[in-house]
């Protein structure tokens, strides 16, 4: 068997690997357990209390999704996918090297690919199982209205909105790897998406130039997607556009960010800096 | 074919020519590059199947990078590495250094995590583990948190995860680094064993002790060059190159002075009314000609026996003779 082969086969095994073992860590931190809990409360509290500061009033803007509570949930709800993607990776590198089972991880010739994929399995499942509890919170305690939800619409944008997420992580652990600290991926998309995206507020508040520039964050299609999924119920047809959109940035992402971590790992190898942070 | 080359087995892996240097950062406030830091400089070495073999040098001399670039975690920047017939996991490096492993991991729970990386299940890897933890003597600690253990436990751990790949060449980076004489001596116990089994073993180290005693083969890496390669007798037959004797004699000193004057490598000591000295001769006939004419100036022989300088010795000739020969 080539080696080509025996690395597809080993990819199950890599991913059940880091999985199981950031269970375990996360599960041996109890007190950051407790505090996870409490945390996921206290946002959805905040944002409730805000929402009612405004009851009475919701913009035009927001009509269509009932206030401000429901949009924003959504966009909490959903924001750690990009976190995860985003901070995913080169927070994983980092951290691999801190401890110093970087060099042991890459002995087992894990593949650049499956790296990125195999290091967010756990914190991907621990973000939906979040997204998940916010929208139950949000509709049994603070009343969200999610009758009319499109479950397979939600599934689709999010399944498409993850390749550009994680290409994105990619390209920032491409930094990490060659750099080690000042990784502009992280500082200005990270930034800027969180301004630009529609996270907290509607970007069609912004003036015209900036809402052309919220149309090259994948966040802004994906939430978009999502409200219009979970809250208005909308079919694939509604939402092709932000279909469209996501699945044209990972076509063009992923192959770019899968290209900018092997140049990544090449300059690590160049520079003997694996171990160095 | 030479006669050497028909005693000589195909080495497991054959550098010629390695370089590798790093870049050395920037001068402030110009920016100005500064000169790469040359790490390996036309290093050239074999490794034998089956054979302990030493990597011994001063710091900053290239032995990291080099077992690094062999493990293919560096790019040399030049050079040839030929492999016979190793695949990617026929090799393993273990790293001298404590961390490696997840603290707040079991040592199980860590084994079970690299032998999965590997495209190993739970099960395949727990059952080698358990075999492998049995002939290590860790079996005992495995439930434990790595946190708790001693530095000779994570050593051993890191000689565990290295073996559930079963590779044919195992690198070592830092041979018991900051080790207790019993942890020692069980580590070396462990790789004297593999090596009776046919396991290629690399060392990196600066325990000349350990080197001198494990190994078959040491290699005097300087500067990034190979300055000297042979087994540790080999190494002091190149420094020292006629034969060494202690020897204790019987009889009248100033006698006995001018006849070893051309021999003796150390001051002649009188104990006990024996006159003691270290000898070099250059061959079996120089020693039995001393020996008569010792005899018919009425000195008796009461020991003459062989040794070897030790290895620390012969390194620090190595590297003075090298410092001077680059000038």
């Amino acid at each position: 068997m080539t080696d080509r082969a025996k690395r597809k086969l080993r990819f199950p095994y890599q991913m059940a690997a880091f999985f199981i073992r950031d269970l375990q860590i996360w599960l041996s931190y109890r007190l950051s357990l407790f505090l996870d809990i409490v945390g996921l409360v206290g946002t959805a509290l905040a944002f409730f209390l805000l929402g009612l500061a405004f009851e009475g009033y919701i913009p035009p803007m927001l009509e269509q999704y009932g206030g401000y509570f429901p949009f924003v949930i959504i966009g909490i709800a959903f924001f750690g996918f990009q976190s995860n993607g985003l901070y995913g990776l080169s927070g994983s590198l980092r951290e691999e090297q801190l401890q110093g089972t970087l060099e042991p991880m890459l002995s087992s010739r894990i593949t650049p690919l499956s790296l990125s994929l195999a290091t967010n399995t756990f914190s991907f499942l621990r973000t939906l199982v979040r997204a998940v509890l916010f929208l139950v919170l949000g509709a049994l305690v603070f009343s969200v209205d999610l009758s009319s939800m499109n479950i397979p619409s939600a599934i689709v944008v999010l399944a498409l909105s993850l390749p550009p997420f994680l290409a994105l992580g990619m390209f920032s652990g491409a930094f990490t790897l060659a750099f080690k600290r000042g990784d502009p991926v992280q500082l200005v998309y990270g930034g800027l998406s969180v301004l630009l995206s529609g996270l907290y507020f509607p970007y069609q508040l912004l003036p015209q130039p900036l809402q052309w520039l919220a149309h090259a964050f994948p966040l802004t299609h994906a939430l978009s997607g999502l409200r219009a999924a979970l809250l208005s119920g909308a079919s694939f047809s509604e939402l092709s556009t932000q279909i469209i959109w996501l699945l044209g940035m990972g076509v063009v992402l992923l192959p770019l960010g899968i290209v900018a971590l092997k140049l990544g790992h090449r300059k690590a190898r160049q520079d003997g800096s694996y171990t160095q942070y | 074919m030479t006669a050497q080359e028909k005693i000589l087995p195909k080495p497991l892996v054959s550098v010629r020519g390695l370089y590798k240097s790093y870049p050395a950062g920037r001068k402030f406030p110009w920016f100005r590059s500064k000169p790469p830091i040359l790490a390996l400089d036309g290093f050239d070495m074999d490794i034998f199947p089956g054979k302990i073999h030493a990597i011994i040098g001063p710091n900053g001399a290239g032995k990291t990078t080099l077992l690094k670039i062999l493990w293919n975690l560096i790019q040399p920047d030049g050079g040839l590495i030929e492999f016979d017939r190793l695949a990617d996991d026929d090799t393993v490096l273990v790293s001298g250094e404590e961390r490696g492993f997840y603290y707040r991991l079991n040592g199980w729970a860590n084994l079970v995590f690299f032998g999965r990386l590997s495209g190993n299940s739970r099960q395949e890897t727990l059952s080698r583990a358990t075999q492998l933890a049995e002939r290590l003597r860790l079996s005992g600690i495995l439930n434990r948190r790595y946190q708790t253990y001693s530095g000779g436990e994570r050593q051993k751990l890191a000689i565990l995860r290295a073996l559930l790949q079963a590779p044919r060449l195992m690198m070592i980076d830092d041979l018991a680094k900051g080790l207790d004489p019993q942890a020692t001596r069980e580590l070396t116990d462990i790789l004297l064993e593999l090596a009776r089994d046919g396991m290629s073993i690399l060392l990196a180290t600066h325990r000349l002790d350990l080197a001198a005693q494990l190994c078959d083969t040491i290699t005097l890496i300087h500067r990034g060059k190979n300055i000297a390669t042979g087994s540790p007798q080999k190494l002091s037959r190149q420094v020292f190159p006629h034969r060494r004797y202690r020897i204790v004699l019987s009889g009248d000193e100033v006698t006995a002075r001018k006849i070893l004057a051309g021999s003796i490598t150390s001051d002649i000591e009188i104990k006990d009314g024996h006159l003691s000295a270290e000898l070099a001769v250059s061959d079996e006939k120089a020693l039995a000609t001393l020996n008569l004419t010792l005899a018919q100036k009425g000195i008796s022989i009461i020991e003459l026996s062989p040794f070897e300088e030790e290895l620390e010795t012969v390194y620090n000739r190595l590297l003075q003779d090298s410092d001077s020969n680059d000038g």
